[in-house]
């Protein structure tokens, strides 16, 4: 079995994959795009879940110690007491701390989505397998 | 079918809002940019004048750009706020705004930002607020709320377009199908290269989620932040702890009115009435109703904490507001603020877009009279009666901040033709 399946349909393209998933295609030899996102999709397909949460808490814990580390260092660089607060006043960092935290959190978000979808995809900028935006479903291999 | 149909009409109708501006586009961005570059021309007399060419001066030190900058900033809540809550909420009004909300964030961001570059003077050392390794071995001062606001404002700022260009990443792809020449390439550029492929579906809807999570306690972050730029000082009237809540409550209203005051015209100019529908401005016209009247309870507790207080240096300063030099300015307020409002109560004036439209500029002008309130009239009536004065805009600050007005506009216009005004991908998606 091989070649590719296009539908205007998402019900139809959603039956196609449930098809062939019966008919014991492996999931890895279907690739399938879609015009936006359907989590049915993920499900007949089996796909694991996306491993991005480990970039965020990765980004997260960093800035919240960056945020620490900056603060605490500079204040014992040229220890001055200001506005009768000690020297490394801890609760004045911590709102630094948490903007670094959300600030490396979302940074890192997005620097792994970038990695685990492959993108930027030079081939595709201009893609020439434009499918119209419809649902397509690919078979990789002939058996 | 009529999934199908409504489909291609979107993409047709979105790609089309791109392609031919009018005569009246053209008349409106000129406009726009005209009063921008006049507020440039007025800066540039400012620096080369000295700041005295503005009026503030002692005891009003923070006057017109401190002013605009809590409006600007409260402006760009409620992008995040459409955008990041109400897609954790699986608000599906929110396809309709959201685009348009995380723009206007991003614009306000930016004309705020402008102002204390502005008020600072001597703009070419702005580099002083950065933490960064020096010859003179001075670090910034991290327990002042004005460095918490330089990095809470700036992490707003990346995190919001971070979030704004993720949105668009899969419509850059549908743009760049339908173009050609040089913008295929740009479009394409911008997209990244997406495919809409399983696997990148399924890691954008984490990052999507992740970042709508990241977002909301940043917007929340962000304004009390700004709000303690005033509560961490001993100023009667800014001294109080209900300041954080009451600001953040205050931005998320007066975004909501500048979401509508910018949607409304361009709904009916570029022709989206079929897809923010009445329906949809009711929804988020309950969130300005709800949003005023948390800000009528903060107008509430403050008066009554500065009565409750028996201290009579609060109570002159809440005095002076009600009866003093501004009190036009604060009734002005009131009106705006409270009582107009208080009729979107009528679900058949929550639907009535041009009323919706009436009540967001009379909102937008409510909310700037607030932040000028909150700081002019505390600076002017200050513990010793000695130092009391007032505050008498010039037209340098004056048109600086009408400058302001028309560089946000003329941003806007410009997304409103170079990228997608709606979210395609997401619009099919709420449609099933």
């Amino acid at each position: 079995m091989s070649g590719i399946f296009i539908y205007e349909d998402k019900n139809e393209f959603l039956s196609k994959l449930q098809e062939l998933m019966n008919k014991g295609v492996r999931p890895e030899d279907i690739s399938v795009t879609m015009p936006y996102h359907v989590e049915e999709a993920g499900r007949i397909l089996k796909s694991r879940p996306s491993l991005l949460k480990y970039f965020p808490l990765t980004g997260a814990v960093l800035g919240f110690l960056a945020g620490f580390g900056l603060t605490i260092f500079t204040a014992l660089d040229w220890p001055i007491m200001t506005g009768g607060k000690p020297v490394v006043s801890m609760p004045a960092y911590l709102i630094i701390a948490f903007e670094m935290t959300i600030l490396f959190g979302a940074l890192a978000a997005f620097l792994g989505f970038l990695l685990l979808a492959g993108l930027p995809d030079v081939r595709m900028i201009i893609s020439l397998e434009e499918n119209g935006g419809k649902f397509t479903v690919l078979l990789k291999n002939e058996k | 079918m009529n999934e199908l149909n409504y489909n291609k009409d979107l993409e047709t109708d979105i790609l089309a809002a791109m392609r031919k501006p009018g005569k009246a586009y053209w008349f409106a961005l000129g406009f726009t940019s005209s009063l921008f570059l006049m507020g440039l021309i007025l800066w540039a007399y400012q620096i080369k004048t000295g700041m005295g060419a503005a009026g503030k001066n002692n005891p009003v030190g923070w006057a017109a750009y401190i002013t605009s900058f809590v409006f600007w900033v409260g402006i760009a809540h409620s992008g995040t706020l459409i955008s990041a809550v109400l897609f954790l909420f699986r608000a599906k009004f929110r396809s309709s705004f959201n685009r348009s909300a995380e723009a206007m964030t991003i614009f306000a961001i930016m004309t705020a930002g402008l102002f204390p570059l502005i008020h600072l003077g001597r703009v070419w050392f702005f580099y002083w607020l950065m933490p960064y390794p020096n010859q003179r071995m001075l670090w910034v001062n991290f327990k002042s709320p004005l460095i918490w606001d330089v990095f809470a404002v700036t992490t707003y700022f990346i995190v919001s377009l971070i979030f704004f260009y993720v949105g668009m990443i899969p419509d850059f792809a549908i743009v760049r199908r339908n173009v050609s020449g040089m913008r295929k390439w740009v479009y394409g550029a911008f997209s990244l290269g997406w495919t809409g492929t399983a696997v990148q579906w399924r890691h954008y809807a984490a990052l999507y989620m992740f970042l709508a999570a990241f977002a909301t306690p940043l917007v929340v972050s962000v304004h009390s932040v700004v709000s303690w730029d005033f509560a961490m000082s001993i100023v009667p009237g800014w001294h109080t702890t209900i300041f954080a809540p009451y600001f953040v409550a205050g931005a998320i209203f007066s975004g909501t009115a500048m979401v509508i005051t910018l949607v409304v015209p361009m709904r009916k100019i570029i022709r989206l009435e079929k897809y923010i529908t009445p329906g949809h401005f009711e929804s988020i016209a309950k969130i300005l109703l709800f949003t005023s009247l948390i800000v009528t309870y903060s107008y509430v507790v403050e008066l009554f904490s500065a009565w409750y207080s028996g201290n009579e240096i609060e109570l002159e300063v809440f005095r002076y507001r009600m009866t003093g030099d501004y009190c036009v300015i604060y009734w002005f307020m009131i009106f705006c603020n409270v009582l107009i409002p208080l009729t979107l109560f009528v679900p058949a004036l929550r639907r009535n877009i041009k009323y919706l439209f009436a009540i967001s500029l009379l909102v937008n002008a409510g909310m700037w009279c607030e932040r000028f309130i909150i700081i002019v009239t505390s600076l002017a009536r200050d513990h010793d009666p000695y130092t009391w004065g007032i505050y008498k805009p010039t037209i340098v600050d004056a048109g600086i901040v009408i400058g302001s007005f028309g560089l946000f506009f003329t941003l806007f216009l410009l997304f409103v033709k170079l990228l997608p005004v709606l979210s395609m991908t997401e619009k099919k998606e709420a449609v099933e």
